[in-house]
């Protein structure tokens, strides 16, 4: 059998500013390398989505101008079908705005607030100053490493699971140790770097859940991950 | 006078402590030492400037176009101050100022050629008459530092307001036509000149498509926030542009114009179209033996300053000869020969700029590639940039030697861009990896390093 993975990538043009466009690449290629059928689609402004399509949802962060667009767009054409797409387990991976607009609001310094999708019981204000460099968290019995450069401070509701807990950086808040967010199938981060590429344990992960939407469990075959491995390793170093 | 002639002995001083303790070129410790004592220093020493200045700003290609410009005025038998070891913020063109004069505070040239950092710029034109200003292009860099593209796209123009490029009778603004995001700080200007490339071919020419498409920086009009069209693209967001919106902005119809660019890794060939100062339509073939479409429009922004100036008047030959006696700056573009190995040096440093120099140097059949990846301050702490970068476009057939602080980053990035992994060789010990690389290339062969910037420095020493 043929497994097949569809993968949605939310506003690639306005929300691109960090390199995140190595996440998608990260996920397409450990599927062509296993022979699973990836494809990836973008969606932009004014796109409807059809939740019936997407296996796994990839959106990344962008300038405060851009910002705005996604987030009034998001709710006109996309938020029933972002809905319907978590209620069918689809995965999401959102990083630094992307991840601020699953929540319940971004309030920024400037401007008016941006109302989120509230898909997980978080908010998010401006800070003071930006939080920028290099981050290790612990994530169970493995760590994941990146680079956040970020001003909102974002805080999770009570009895929301982060994505991992602070090593070196700052993460969610730089005050509770607490880094991204992920919900069931539901992940945020502020961690770039790309973060999927030297995370090769959680990109298998995001994939495995998104195939078993349609094929239940399904484990992996194993590849030969010695570089990114190493590339993990040496980021560790650096950051400590 | 006296509080003048005391900082520029200072400065002075300190030049030569710098240069006898080899702290490294370009410093900008003598200007800020020597402005600690007298602030008005740059002024002074500025005001006898007898012609004009030329400051030019931009992400990419500053320091080429100073250098093809003051390269261009010394063949109309010009003299010129440039800041040439690219100390471009303001105390470091005070250091420059400070080295050119006399000890008492001549300095008799006729121009000034300066590079001016963009967040500077504004810092500049407080303290120096700046008649003509060149802005080159506007992409996505080191957004650790300044934030966001639209941050320095407004601190550009706060200088160029603050200039006197509108109370100068000859005052000029020179911009990129293709650069929507560039081409629009003319609005306010009384005089503006702008350049454009028209019709590209590569001799390598890159594969057309990409497994994940890559983003576009700029899809927004700068004047109305509509959607961007483009009926043509030359590379990154620069090209033949209109808004979708109503506010019918669109690319400027442009004075100077290279046309049917020919690129190859050696450099490019095309048609200059452009008016004299008497109003006469002029086509000129150029061989520009710096390669990349980026130097075709480095080669259009001096070469825009000089038409304007008139320096082209009774001396068409000015842009031949110049070109001919023109030596790369370090690290853009430069060709040398170590151990009887042909190697060139590519600074990258942001998406755009790395992708185009990857157009030029991946399809290479003769070609060896050596990258060198650095985090430090000066290069951006962050390098997620390079998977905004087009590594896609590299046939490799031979080994590909990574290094630099994050070599596993490099590494990793090649192999997601489909190099297999047997193909790619991790040496982070910079020195070493230049060495093996060296010594892998053949004799017919072509080794092209691209360095970041500090990896840059480091080869220097």
């Amino acid at each position: 059998m043929v497994l097949e993975l569809k993968i949605a990538h939310l506003y690639p043009d306005l929300l691109n500013i960090y390199g995140d466009r190595g996440n998608v690449l990260a996920l397409y290629q450990r599927c062509q390398w296993r022979g699973i059928q990836v494809s990836v689609t973008a969606l932009d402004l004014g796109e409807k989505v059809d939740p019936d399509v997407y296996d796994l949802y990839f959106m990344g962060g962008g300038q405060d101008a851009q910002q705005v667009l996604v987030c009034d767009d998001l709710h006109q054409t996309k938020a029933t079908g972002l809905r319907e797409a978590v209620k069918n387990e689809a995965v999401f991976l959102t990083i630094c705005g992307g991840y601020q607009l699953l929540g319940h609001y971004y309030k920024p310094m400037q401007g008016r607030e941006l109302k989120g999708l509230s898909l997980i019981d978080a908010y998010t204000v401006a800070g003071e100053k930006r939080l920028i460099g290099n981050i290790v968290i612990q994530r169970d019995d493995s760590t994941v490493v990146g680079f956040e450069n970020h001003s909102g401070l974002t805080h999770l509701g009570e009895g929301v699971r982060p994505l991992g807990r602070v090593i070196t950086g700052c993460g969610n808040n730089n005050d509770d140790k607490t880094e991204g967010v992920h919900s069931g199938t539901l992940y945020g981060t502020y961690m770039h770097g790309s973060l999927l590429p030297k995370n090769p344990k959680l990109t298998d992960e995001l994939i495995e859940q998104a195939l078993r939407r349609r094929y239940g469990e399904i484990s992996l075959t194993p590849l030969d991950d010695t570089l990114e491995q190493s590339a993990h390793e040496r980021a560790v170093a650096l950051s400590s | 006078m006296l509080k003048s002639a005391l900082a520029i002995g200072a400065g002075k001083m300190t030049t030569s402590l710098v240069s006898l303790l080899h702290l490294g070129a370009g410093t900008s410790l003598p200007g800020k030492i020597a402005r600690k004592i007298d602030p008005d220093l740059l002024r002074t020493l500025g005001r006898q400037i007898r012609e004009q200045t030329i400051a030019v700003t931009g992400t990419n290609g500053k320091t080429t176009t100073c250098g093809l410009l003051a390269q261009f005025l010394v063949e109309a038998g010009k003299t010129h101050i440039h800041n040439q070891l690219g100390a471009n913020m303001v105390p470091g063109i005070t250091s420059e100022f400070i080295k050119q004069s006399s000890l008492t505070g001549l300095l008799p040239v006729d121009y000034g050629v300066l590079e001016i950092d963009e967040a500077s710029l504004r810092g500049l034109v407080n303290e120096m008459a700046i008649q003509r200003i060149v802005v080159t292009n506007l992409f996505r860099d080191q957004l650790d530092r300044y934030g966001e593209l639209d941050t320095t796209a407004r601190l550009i123009q706060q200088g160029i307001t603050q200039s006197q490029i509108d109370t100068s009778s000859s005052g000029c603004l020179y911009l990129n036509a293709d650069d929507p995001l560039v081409s629009d700080m003319g609005l306010d200007a009384s005089r503006v000149v702008t350049y454009a490339v028209r019709n590209v071919t590569y001799v390598h020419p890159a594969p057309p498509d990409f497994s994940v498409a890559f983003p576009r920086e700029v899809t927004q009009c700068p004047r109305c926030g509509g959607g961007l069209y483009y009926k043509s693209v030359i590379y990154g967001h620069l090209g033949d542009y209109e808004c979708l919106g109503c506010c019918g902005y669109d690319r400027p119809s442009p004075d100077v114009v290279a046309e049917d660019v020919r690129v190859t890794p050696e450099g490019s060939d095309f048609i200059l179209r452009f008016k004299t100062v008497s109003g006469q339509e002029q086509t000129l073939p150029v061989h520009l033996p710096l390669p990349g479409v980026f130097n075709v429009y480095n080669f259009l922004a001096a070469a825009a300053v000089i038409i304007d100036l008139g320096l082209l008047e009774n001396n068409l030959n000015l842009f031949e000869e110049g070109l001919a006696h023109y030596h790369s700056v370090f690290g853009r573009a430069e060709r040398k020969v170590i151990d009887g190995k042909k190697v060139t040096v590519f600074l990258i440093k942001n998406p755009v700029g790395a992708s185009e120099v990857l157009k030029l140097v991946g399809g290479d059949p003769k070609g060896r590639l050596l990258f060198a990846l650095n985090d430090n301050y000066a290069d951006g702490r962050d390098v997620s940039w390079i998977w905004d970068a087009q590594f896609e476009v590299i046939q490799a057939e031979r080994p590909i030697v990574v290094t630099g602080i994050r070599a596993h980053d490099m590494a990793v990035r090649l192999k997601y861009a489909g190099i297999p992994d047997e193909q790619i060789q991790i040496i982070p010990d910079l020195l070493q990896a230049t060495r093996i690389a060296v010594e892998q290339t053949r004799s017919d062969e072509t080794l092209y390093i691209l360095p970041t910037y500090t990896a840059l420095l480091q080869m220097r020493e």
